[in-house]
């Protein structure tokens, strides 16, 4: 799946699975080097996706979302 | 008769005070009584005695407890307390005070609650709505946090400070309710309900802050219990402080101890996820690297393996020959070689010596007929009157055949 559209939670359990599989005695050298790369990206994406929060704060009021003020 | 007696002598105010007593103590009602009230002016006296007055709407009594009982009372009694008291009726006849001296009191109300409490807990216990194995987990980086709490209290204020302080901004969804008073368990089971439909909320906070057992009960209500129960998002309950347990926290996924707990619980720490993020790409790279290391370690061992070591031994055995062949090739050419320039050295001499020039130096001379050109080398060659060369070591002179030819015999 491509990397971008995974979400923050997608992307760490991918992320969990590479580095256990990569743990595992049977993988190949060429699995792994793939693998790695794979992990690299998803790296990148998670780390982009914790920059990426926003902190939004809202309220149901009347039956509608707004923002909250603190 | 003793009513006229009385009415017509005058009395001390402690002979009046003394009579009002002696009336009150001698009335087997009043000595042995329970009232119920409210606890207002309340004084826990240096000494260890009670003072407080006990009323109702309409009514106020003096009351007095002293050391010795007030030590048996088991919560912390404040003004606004529903109480149950027991004791009996006297008179402080110092000051004709009317009081009652209390030698037993007990918290109303919440004693009901409390039971209330447990045959609840009992029944949904029983049904299974507290089973651990119905309990689902908690998101680790949810997207967004759905609160049902009250707009000013604990709960959205802790929340949005943890937040704020992990630096994460995970997105909130405030849905406020009463949290306590008439109807405030309805409040909440709709909040519930709203904010488990929206899509992108991955965990739910319900709770508010400290209390009494009263404040708190909208928690504890079946109605609650049953939504907390329905709710297919995960759930967590923080009501009020550490030592307070509802209802709704045995049915949610998670109980937090304190709100500002429950925001810990569900906001996760940015530093915590890229610490994560930081050991998972280190441990992919340390198993690639391994790998790697197998392969050359495998290499290794296939290079020192004994068909190899063969190999190589072979190979030396015949770089050996090779070196001794090359030697005894090497020496037989430069014998050869040697004896061929020994060879040369003479025949180069034996030429020499054989040369005509050579001759010619020794003393001889060469006779060439001069119109052929040839070498005469016989007597039966020359031709009488005939012009000869004669070629000495250093020069020739021209010669004619005269005379007589006189032949040899060999």
């Amino acid at each position: 799946m491509d990397v971008d559209k995974l979400t923050l939670e997608e992307a760490m359990q991918e992320l969990e699975g590479i580095a256990k599989r990569m743990e595992e005695e049977d993988a190949t050298v060429d699995e792994s080097v793939n693998l790695y790369a794979r992990a690299k990206e998803l790296e990148k994406h998670c780390r982009a996706k914790l920059e990426g929060y926003k902190e939004r704060i809202q309220v149901m009021e009347g039956g509608q979302e707004r923002p909250l003020d603190i | 008769m003793l009513g006229d007696l009385v009415r017509n002598m005058t009395m001390t105010v402690k002979q009046l005070n003394d009579y009002a007593a002696n009336l009150l103590e001698r009335d087997e009602v009043l000595q042995g009584l329970l009232v119920a009230g409210e606890l207002s002016n309340f004084k826990h006296h240096s000494s260890g005695h009670m003072y407080f007055t006990l009323k109702d709407e309409s009514a106020a009594i003096r009351c007095v407890m002293f050391r010795q009982d007030a030590q048996s009372v088991d919560f912390n009694p404040a003004d606004g307390a529903k109480v149950t008291v027991g004791g009996y009726v006297s008179l402080y006849r110092k000051e004709g005070q009317f009081q009652l001296h209390v030698k037993s009191m007990r918290l109303e109300g919440v004693g009901q609650l409390y039971e209330q409490f447990e045959k609840l807990k009992a029944k949904l216990e029983a049904e299974g709505l507290f089973d651990p194995l119905a309990k689902k987990a908690l998101p680790p980086y949810p997207r967004r946090i759905g609160v049902a709490t009250s707009r000013m209290g604990a709960v959205i204020r802790d929340i949005i400070s943890v937040a704020t302080r992990r630096n994460l901004g995970v997105d909130i969804l405030l849905y406020p309710v009463a949290v306590q008073g008439q109807g405030a368990e309805f409040e909440i089971k709709t909040a519930i309900e709203y904010l488990d439909a929206v899509d992108d909320i991955d965990v739910i906070i319900i709770g508010r802050g400290g209390g009494s057992m009263e404040d708190l009960w909208a928690f504890n209500e079946e109605v609650l219990a049953r939504a907390v129960y329905a709710c297919q998002t995960p759930i967590v309950s923080a009501v009020g402080h550490e030592t307070d347990y509802s209802i709704s926290d045995f049915v949610a996924d998670m109980r937090a101890p304190t709100p500002s707990a429950a925001a810990e619980l569900v906001v996760p720490r940015v530093e915590e996820v890229l610490l994560g993020i930081d050991s998972l790409v280190s441990a992919a790279q340390g198993s690639l690297f391994d790998r790697m290391q197998q392969m050359e370690q495998r290499m290794g061992a296939i290079v020192n393996s004994q068909q190899v070591a063969g190999i190589h031994s072979r190979v030396g055995q015949c770089e050996q020959q090779v070196g001794h062949w090359g030697k005894l090739i090497a020496n037989t050419v430069q014998n050869k070689l040697g004896k061929t320039e020994t060879m040369l050295d003479y025949l180069a001499k034996a030429c020499e010596s054989a040369s005509p020039a050579t001759a010619l130096e020794r003393g001889y001379s060469l006779v060439i007929d001069t119109s052929t050109g040839r070498t005469i080398r016989s007597i039966n060659e020359i031709v009488m009157g005939t012009e000869a060369t004669v070629r000495f070591a250093d020069g020739r002179a021209t010669a004619v055949f005269t005379g007589q030819i006189e032949k040899e015999d060999a």
